[in-house]
């Protein structure tokens, strides 16, 4: 999730296709919510999904089934994986409970969820080699060579438009304030495994990253809260509170996230979360003041 | 100035270089090329317009089950529906096709109008199927037949002697539990993209009705008449705007129309059930009091259609080859119909829609399209063989989205051209300039609609 920041700006992860490459493999990778039963079996529907269906799993059918017919009905990436390891989530105290036996070898059905998580898996370590790769310094024409060779204001200004979007679209908006005021649990990010709070801190922690000129709590080089500081302390300095509130905020995040989503408005916990989108909004709003003090200009609905 | 200047105005003055204009979504265009191309806001969303358009979307995008389910709020599917969310036709906001061979109904992006040519048997099917087939019910409610599709191919000659091939198709309804007529008429109709809606609802309908000519006084071969349709929210006949034959007023009523005739939901507005007087299971299964789809959702819903932004033109490689791609497009007579510019009301209550110029290539008007392309009409004043002409902005992206280049209400065009040689009707002559055009203007033609 830290490397997250790098969409929404025509880096690799979501490029669109032209004639010379494919569209980068976002949507096979991140694709989300899940419609589960075009996966595998769920409550009510013993029988549902590609993994119970008589044809045998294979990459071509998965790949050709990945929200082919339906946004929802995907079939390829982490949250399918999620599901297969944890599956649905009808425990209010924690995740899903997939029993273990259904990995076991044994029936059509069985063999086919193994194949299934191997394919899947295979697929997405594929992608994420693909992008590593892209994304190596050293490797002649990759996009890393390429952001090298480009004006330094260019690249910030993409990091900038795609940690904006980020933060503002996807973790403000699609996956904190939808699920609030849709009280569903499907709206719940990684919503098999209640992993759903780590997402959104990991998320953040790439923004912080970025800002910080940190990796893995290394210093990696200069970050662009220095360069903001210089331009305009007081932007510098509420662009390091912004950031140090939303970490704070997501850190608070009550856990599980879809407990959240059963309380009434006026419980802490709820309130809580509703600070954590201000709290995101706010952050989106620094970003784009910072990218404006450089002369850049960056479009992100809602900020 | 009054309206009509406006709309001149924005036709001839420095914005109309059609064959350059990148923003053809006024301030609601952006620059998401992506397979999402068709499912981004406007840019300029407030945060708490941003904020229902992220429960819009998640409304378009619910996948409805049977009601009572555990998760209330997303339930009442049903009883007959096409498919159980609006994403499942309108796939990533955009555009349906018919069934490739051998595909379940189940994964139908289309509907299916159904009428019979005698009064009598259009009685009968009223009372036994409806206006439109469910191809899918909800447990203990039989679906109302399987739709079986055929192509015909029919082969044409351009002027300079080069051959084209069009399909069309043949509709059969098979398992139906109903007894068909012999004059029984079935017509497909694919989900329509469902990006920059807001701005066609914001045109002042003043605005629409300034192109209508109803009978070519103009004597350019093209009428051009506007739908009148009732509504569910405003007093009185009003313009129609949305749908393959202008159907609905408002966005308002086309989610709610769309939300029970295809999926089965009711709303405050249409209250009822979606079964026809004689299915007597679908009655007794239709569960009536709450509405499936609250005032609250539907709003959200209404809301994101309303602000859904519309993408840039696709990389507008060679400017020179569409400038001459421009000039076949009005010299063939496409622009009659398929009208570059429209503005938008400058009193719309929200800002971002008002006094919008945009390039959507449509009048929104209703046109004569010939016997080759009527289908069944149950859509106010329009006769089977009146469709409105559909925008082309965004065509460029098509496959990118929805991964097929399917044409026409009933996606029986494989490409733009062969969608241009299925003109007829007012359409006739803008369809013969081009089957007589050289090789080289068809393509500069091709290249420039493919570029919108």
């Amino acid at each position: 999730m830290q490397t997250e920041i790098f969409r929404f700006n025509d880096a690799p992860i979501d490029a669109p296709a032209t004639s010379a490459r494919a569209e980068g493999p976002e949507s096979r990778i991140n694709a989300w919510p899940v419609n589960e039963a075009a996966i595998d079996y769920v409550r009510g529907r013993p029988g549902s999904g590609l993994v119970n269906s008589p044809e045998p799993a294979t990459e071509q059918l998965i790949l050709d089934r990945n929200q082919s017919t339906d946004e929802s009905d995907v079939t390829t990436g982490w949250h399918a994986i999620e599901f297969l390891l944890w599956g649905q989530d009808e425990n209010l105290l924690g995740p899903g409970q997939r029993p273990a036996k259904d990995f076991e070898p044994g029936d059509l059905s069985r063999e086919n969820r193994r194949a299934f998580l191997r394919i899947v898996s295979r697929i997405l370590v594929r992608d994420l080699d693909y992008l590593a790769d892209v994304w190596r310094r050293d490797s002649p024409g990759s996009y890393a060579q390429q952001l090298l060779a480009m004006d330094p204001l260019e690249v910030i200004g993409r990091a900038l438009q795609g940690a904006t979007s980020l933060v503002s679209i996807e973790l403000a908006g699609e996956r904190l304030a939808v699920a609030l005021d849709s009280g569903s649990q499907e709206d719940e990010h990684s919503c098999f495994s209640d992993t759903t709070h780590l997402d959104l801190l990991h998320d953040v922690l790439g923004v912080s990253n970025f800002l910080e000129g940190r990796y893995e709590g290394e210093r990696t080089g200069a970050g662009l809260l220095e360069l903001i500081a210089w331009k305009s302390p007081s932007l510098g300095k509420r662009l390091a509170t912004a950031l140090a509130t939303a970490q704070l905020e997501a850190a608070n995040l009550h856990v599980p996230f879809d407990q959240i989503l059963q309380l009434s408005s006026d419980r802490p916990e709820r309130r809580q979360a509703e600070r954590t989108v201000t709290a995101m909004h706010e952050l989106a709003l620094a970003l784009k003041a910072s990218a404006e003090s450089l002369g850049l200009h960056i479009v992100v609905p809602g900020v | 100035m009054n309206e009509s200047e406006t709309t001149r105005s924005a036709m001839t003055g420095p914005l109309t270089a059609p064959d350059r204009v990148e923003f053809i979504g006024g301030g609601l265009t952006h620059f998401d090329r992506t397979r999402d191309a068709y499912s981004r806001p406007a840019p300029g969303l407030s945060v708490t317009e941003l904020r229902s358009f992220g429960l819009g979307n998640r409304v378009f995008n619910t996948r409805w089950v049977e009601a009572p389910a555990s998760v209330s709020g997303f339930d009442g599917l049903g009883p007959l529906f096409i498919r159980d969310s609006c994403s499942g036709c309108h796939l990533r906001d955009g555009r349906g096709r018919p069934p490739h061979e051998g595909e379940s109904d189940d994964l139908a992006s289309f509907v299916v109008k159904v009428s019979a040519r005698s009064k009598r048997a259009r009685r009968r099917l009223a009372a036994e199927i409806g206006p439109q087939l469910h191809t899918a019910a909800i447990s203990g409610v039989a679906a109302e037949g399987i739709l079986s599709l055929e192509y015909v191919e029919v082969s044409g000659t351009y002027a300079d002697g080069s051959l084209y091939s069009l399909r069309a198709p043949v509709l059969k309804l098979r398992g139906a539990n109903a007894k068909l007529p012999r004059d029984l008429e079935l017509s497909l109709r694919v989900a329509p993209a469902v990006f920059g809606l807001g701005l066609i609802e914001a045109v002042a309908a003043s605005a629409i009705l300034e192109h209508a000519d109803p009978d070519d006084l103009d004597g350019d071969g093209v009428s051009g008449r506007p739908n009148w349709v009732s509504s569910l929210v405003h007093e009185g006949q009003q313009v129609g705007r949305f749908g393959w034959k202008a159907g609905a007023a408002t966005l308002t009523d086309q989610a709610a129309m769309a939300a029970l005739d295809d999926i089965g939901l009711t709303s405050s507005l249409l209250p009822r059930s979606n079964c026809a007087p004689s299915q007597d299971s679908c009655r007794e299964m239709f569960q009536s009091g709450q509405a499936d789809l609250s005032d609250r959702l539907l709003d959200s819903l209404v809301g994101y259609l309303r602000l859904l932004g519309v993408p840039a033109r696709t990389a507008v490689g060679n400017i020179d080859s569409l400038e001459r791609g421009y000039e076949q497009f009005t010299r063939m007579g496409c622009a009659l119909c398929h009208r570059p510019a429209m503005v938008t009301d400058d009193t719309h209550p929200l800002p971002l829609l008002r006094d919008q110029t945009f390039f959507p290539y449509s009048d929104f008007l209703l046109h004569d399209m010939g016997p080759g392309l009527a289908g069944v009409s149950i859509e106010g004043i329009a006769t089977q063989r009146e469709w409105r002409t559909p925008p082309l902005w965004g065509i460029g992206l098509l496959e990118q989205v929805n991964g097929h280049t399917l044409l026409l209400h009933d996606g029986r065009a494989r490409s733009i051209e062969e969608a241009i040689l299925w003109h007829g009707g007012e359409g006739k002559s803008a369809r013969e300039a081009f089957r007589k055009s050289s090789t080289a203007q068809r393509s500069a033609l091709v290249e420039f609609v493919q570029s919108l």
